[in-house]
């Protein structure tokens, strides 16, 4: 009866959500008090329906209730229990309803958190949300219900695409739908300020915890994305601007840019149609990556469905929100009345060429992903748009930036003296000049490398430089410094570490781009090989059996410069049920870089296929992701991003330290 | 049941929680609730709706709207009062100076202005308007109609009465499908072990005709229609066409093109009902062509005339019974009163002397599993101790052996094979009858 009372929730989610997306537009068109108060409630009752249902859902797969179709088609009792519950999203009528839960999570979160909220405002955002979780509910239930029976269940399921049963890519959905969805709280806040006509640094500090939150989750996982790509794909990459991955990385480029902008609406009551356009901008560009994967539109890993029918759903579901959005900012939009000018050498002139640039790569990503798939419907011609043209566009707008993203946080609001700013940045510019040469004189080049290191290191340095000017670092006693450092707002300390993660991983981009060595050979037992610095001997293989794989595992004997010795054991698995074999490389890190090793078949002669890699600074992009990770959570633990925190409680903030709740 | 019990609890604890605040609504936050007390919560009238003269629900609701502009402005001005502070957090970091920070609380002070004046134009906009009335009903009726539409929506998508299945609930079923994989891997070996020794036996001997008629008989069991073809072809000529082999080739034939009755099958059949030959396959086949050619009442006429002159033991009748029946209803032929009464009974029919009665089948329906077992056991011994009197009966070998299979006691079955293979060794025949019963009941043969 769980199954069944899963599915019933899930229509009744339905309702809720229809509620949901009626009932506070009414509440706030009439200013009714008690219907206002019963807004947050619908949002609050469809998140925890949908929750049961996705719970029931699971509860199927753990139990292996093969009366269920998703069940059959997705799991089987041989798999581990980890992977029978990351099965539930590992399918696409299950991570449709990840993604809707997701959406009904932030609704409930908005309503919970936003008890400060003008009332007509929470109720507008509420009612946004719903109407998206209508229009996907509608779909699951229409299109891919996860609760399809069988009423004559067979006795095992079919199994999980096995390159999926792997922890990093389990925990990596969830993540990027934290993330994609995420942005549509900053959508329904966008889309409710243009029925209510009015933005103001109230609203923006309002939308600000949420986007940022959002792009913290759409951070980390693409970050978990790329690095299950690195070590489960078996060829050491690490992001092949591959269409899947660009639909994450739009919303995220986008996203980026709405939560700079949002700044300039908070401080200065400017940028506030720009914004606005911004937040629909980027959950139209989460709305269009869920299209392009779940229409079967594009192939790649993640086409889990190749359904016309589903395709044509989600195009009018993108038709509806995207075009009645922009619709409603065309007649809503000049009607808000921006505030605060300035001049274009300021913090805000800083931010806005941050926005322009960001915008210009969004819309590079968009063209490279979509323009060969309009090419092919238009004239049937098949191109591929990949790395090349990436690479050719991605740098000359990135340099920039990045030369900026230094500067801008020196500029005042307002008005700025640029070369005041760029004086307080001679130490940068030194320590760069010298980190050219030290990398020169270690590696001699290549010259993109020197160029990248140099970038990374000037991003680094001033990143620090601001903050260590901000608290009088060894210019005031170092006990007058911390206590500076202590008042500093988080979010200061927050931009300060995303600022430099973003430094780490151009470091590691371009170290493991520039020094990778690999090396492709035939090895019988015993073989050594050298690889750059290091020896690597095929020792021995072993045939092992896992859970619900076979593998064969070598012991690969590594010798390091400097006779330390290490043991990499690659894997070739076959997983039995599903019949497909998955390499399972062997990784060592360290902060030097990876040695990487490749167990391949056995060659004609009997000798084995072995890839070894040495990749240097490459766990640095890694790491640097974390950092922006955490830089983000910094500034969302910021005092006056606090949605939930009481007003009263803002006067003994400073000394009773942070004991509101988060924002998240 | 339970379920419809557990949804409609559901159902209205979901719906009480969201329409909560209309239900406790306080004279003074709510001036007009006409809706209160909806029977889908549960609660009925709570009287606490005020119905009063549409002035105090006027001054109710312009008193609401007062407290909406204080919540509101209270809340900006909490945002422009941490802006002005900041203002002096960055004179003292020493970002602006006394000038620039001036001018910045200018702004911000601009911005409380605004607030301020944006709030009482709303107000005075406000004055004249009342509240409408028909606000809260709406919202309610928006959510029953969900509620409602959600419901028609599952009972068209959902299978309420369907259980969950746990796989560790259905143990029997995997234990079933392990020994029916069992069962069927020893059948198989057996009636392949059957083959080959029949196979040497008809290179040696190729005019014994049984030897051909068991040969095909084996091959079909094994699903090997197109091999059982060629044997029972070489039956039909050593049999100088008798009209039986002919039935069993046209079968061979049908089962070796999925069913369709062919050309060449329809014609062996129409031989063989020209030679006047009674074996019931000539019958049921023909009709079978009839139906695939569109003639569903001659296919039925066919069966109708084969099940009514069918004996009272012949184990295929309930099988025509049964296609006559799904025919009829299919093509929507009336055949009420055609049907012999004693071939309509359901249920295999178990033919022979110990074969259980109309009035056992009825008792064992009523009986529980534990006395049905220990009814088919008494059955079954009275079989055993009958043969063991008078041995020389292929027939009822044949029976006890199946029955013991059916009872899952394979031992038992083998050791009643080894009892009828000395009891029948002067019946070559018998024997080798028994060794394709055997093996396909799956016991071993060698």
């Amino acid at each position: 009866m769980i199954v069944e009372l899963g599915h019933y929730a899930l229509v009744l989610a339905l309702a809720m959500a229809f509620a949901q997306s009626t009932v506070p537009f009414l509440a706030a068109a009439r200013n009714d008090r008690a219907l206002l108060r019963v807004a947050p409630r619908t949002a609050i009752a469809t998140f925890v329906l949908i929750a049961f249902s996705f719970g029931a859902l699971t509860y199927a797969y753990v139990t292996s209730d093969f009366s269920v179709l998703n069940v059959v088609e997705n799991s089987h009792t041989a798999k581990p229990l980890i992977y029978k519950i990351t099965g539930v999203w590992a399918n696409h009528e299950g991570s449709m309803l990840l993604w809707v839960m997701i959406l009904s999570l932030f609704g409930a979160a908005v309503s919970a958190f936003g008890r400060n909220l003008p009332p007509s405002l929470l109720a507008r955002v509420v009612g946004v949300m719903g109407l998206i979780a209508v229009g996907f509910l509608l779909f699951i239930l229409l299109t891919s219900n996860p609760f399809d029976r069988i009423a004559n269940p067979p006795l095992n399921g079919q199994g999980m695409n096995p390159l999926l049963q792997d922890p990093g890519i389990a925990i990596h959905p969830p993540f990027l739908y934290l993330g994609y969805v995420g942005f549509s709280v900053a959508f329904a806040f966008a889309v409710a300020a243009l029925i209510e006509g009015r933005v103001d640094p109230a609203w923006a500090r309002w939308v600000r915890p949420w986007t940022l939150a959002a792009w913290v989750f759409l951070t980390a996982g693409i970050g978990l994305g790329s690095w299950w790509s690195y070590y489960e794909l078996g060829w050491g990459g690490w992001w092949f601007w591959d269409p899947v991955e660009n639909a994450s990385f739009m919303p995220w480029l986008a996203g980026t840019a709405l939560l700079h902008s949002a700044i300039v609406v908070e401080k200065r009551d400017a940028l506030k149609s720009w914004t606005i356009f911004l937040a629909i901008i980027a959950f139209s560009f989460s709305l269009l990556g869920t299209f392009l994967v779940r229409s079967g539109a594009l192939t790649s890993v993640h086409a889990f469905a190749t359904d016309p029918k589903r395709g044509i759903f989600i195009l009018i579901l993108l038709a509806i929100s995207v075009g009645g959005s922009f619709a409603l900012y065309a007649w809503r939009a000049p009607t808000l009345k921006g505030g605060g000018l300035f001049q274009p050498i300021s913090r805000e002139g800083a931010l806005v060429f941050n926005n322009v640039l960001l915008s210009i790569a969004a819309a590079m990503v968009f063209m490279g992903t979509l323009y060969p798939l309009f090419l092919e419907t238009l004239t049937g011609e098949k191109i591929s748009v990949g790395a090349p043209f990436f690479d050719a566009t991605f740098v000359p707008i990135m340099t920039p930036l990045i030369i900026a993203m230094a500067i801008g946080p020196f500029l005042s609001w307002k008005r700025a003296d640029l070369l005041a700013a760029i004086g307080k940045l001679k130490l940068a510019i030194a320590i760069v000049v010298v980190a050219v040469l030290v990398t020169y004189w270690l590696s001699g080049g290549p010259a993109f490398a020197l160029f990248g290191m140099g970038l990374a290191v000037w991003l680094f340095v001033g990143s620090i430089l601001e903050w260590s000017g901000r608290i009088k670092l060894f210019r005031a006693p170092l006990a007058n410094s911390f206590r500076r450092m202590r008042n500093l707002p988080r979010s200061a300390h927050g931009m300060t570490l995303a600022h430099a993660g973003v430094a780490i991983v151009i470091a590691g981009i371009t170290g493991s781009q520039a020094w990778t060595t690999e090396a492709v050979q035939s090895m019988a037992i015993g073989d050594s090989v050298q690889v750059g610095a290091y020896n690597f001997t095929l020792n021995d293989i072993k045939e092992i059996q896992g859970p619900n794989y076979m593998a064969r595992r070598a012991h690969i004997t590594v010798q390091h410069p400097g006779d330390k010795t290490t043991i990499l054991a690659p894997e070739k698995r076959i997983y039995t049920v599903e019949g497909r074999p998955t390499t399972e490389a062997a990784i060592q890190s360290s902060i030097t870089g990876d040695v990487y090793a490749v167990l391949g078949d056995p060659d004609e002669n009997n000798n084995w296929v072995t890839r070894f890699y040495i990749k240097p600074m490459i766990p640095w992009m890694w790491v640097g992701g974390l950092v922006m990770v955490f830089g983000g959570l910094m500034s969302l633990s910021d005092r006056r991003y606090r949605v939930g925190a009481p007003n009263r409680s803002r006067k003994k903030a400073p000394k009773s330290g942070h004991t509101a709740q988060p924002a998240e | 049941m339970t379920v419809w019990i557990v949804f409609a609890l559901v159902t209205v604890a979901v719906a009480g929680y969201v329409l909560w605040p209309l239900l406790t609504g306080s004279p003074e936050t709510a001036p007009a609730t006409p809706d209160a007390g909806t029977p889908d919560a549960g609660t009925s009238d709570d009287g606490q709706s005020i119905t009063g003269p549409q002035s105090a629900a006027q001054m109710a609701a312009a008193h609401t709207a007062e407290l909406v502009d204080q919540d509101e402005l209270q809340r900006d001005l909490t945002v422009y009062r941490d802006q002005l502070s900041e203002i002096t957090r960055d004179i003292d970091r020493g970002v602006l100076n006394a000038e620039q920070a001036e001018a910045a609380r200018t702004e911000v002070q601009r911005r409380i202005l605004a607030t301020d004046q944006r709030i009482q134009a709303r107000a005075a906009r406000r004055i004249g308007k009342t509240s409408g009335t028909y606000t809260r009903p709406v919202a309610v009726a928006l959510i029953l109609i969900g509620i409602i539409a959600g419901l028609g929506l599952y009972l068209d998508i959902g299978h309420p009465t369907l259980p969950d299945r746990p796989i560790a609930q259905r143990t029997d079923e995997i234990m079933a499908a392990r020994n029916a994989q069992n069962h069927n891997q020893d059948r198989d070996r057996a009636l392949r072990n059957a083959v080959a020794d029949l196979s040497n036996k008809l290179i040696a001997n190729p005019e014994n005709l049984q030897n051909w008629e068991l040969l095909g008989n084996s091959l079909l069991a094994l699903n090997r229609p197109q091999e059982a073809q060629t044997a029972f072809l070489e039956a039909v000529k050593l049999s100088n066409r008798d009209g039986a082999y002919l039935a069993m080739y046209a079968e061979a034939i049908i089962r070796a093109s999925d069913g369709q009755v062919t050309a060449p099958a329809r014609g062996a059949l129409e031989e063989a009902a020209k030679s006047g030959n009674d074996n019931p396959r000539i019958g049921f086949y023909l009709g079978v062509a009839d139906l695939q050619q569109g003639h569903a009442k001659a296919a039925i006429e066919r069966w109708i005339t084969l099940a009514n002159s069918a004996p009272a033991d012949a184990s295929w009748a309930p099988m025509v019974v049964r296609q006559i029946q799904q025919t009829a209803q299919a093509e929507g032929i009336d055949i009420t009163g055609r049907l012999k009464p004693a071939t309509t009974a359901n249920g295999p029919a178990i033919a022979g002397n110990v074969g259980p009665s109309q009035q056992d089948m009825k008792a064992a329906a009523d009986l529980t599993p534990e006395e049905r077992r220990q009814m088919i056991e008494g059955m079954v011994g009275r079989l055993a101790s009958k043969l063991a009197e008078n041995p020389q009966d292929p027939d009822g070998w044949a029976r006890l052996m199946r029955a013991y299979m059916v009872m899952g006691m394979k031992d038992k079955a083998q050791e009643s094979y080894q009892q009828a293979q000395t009891a029948l060794k002067d019946d070559k025949t018998a024997l080798d009858q028994l060794a394709v019963i055997a093996g396909q009941a799956g016991i071993a043969t060698q």
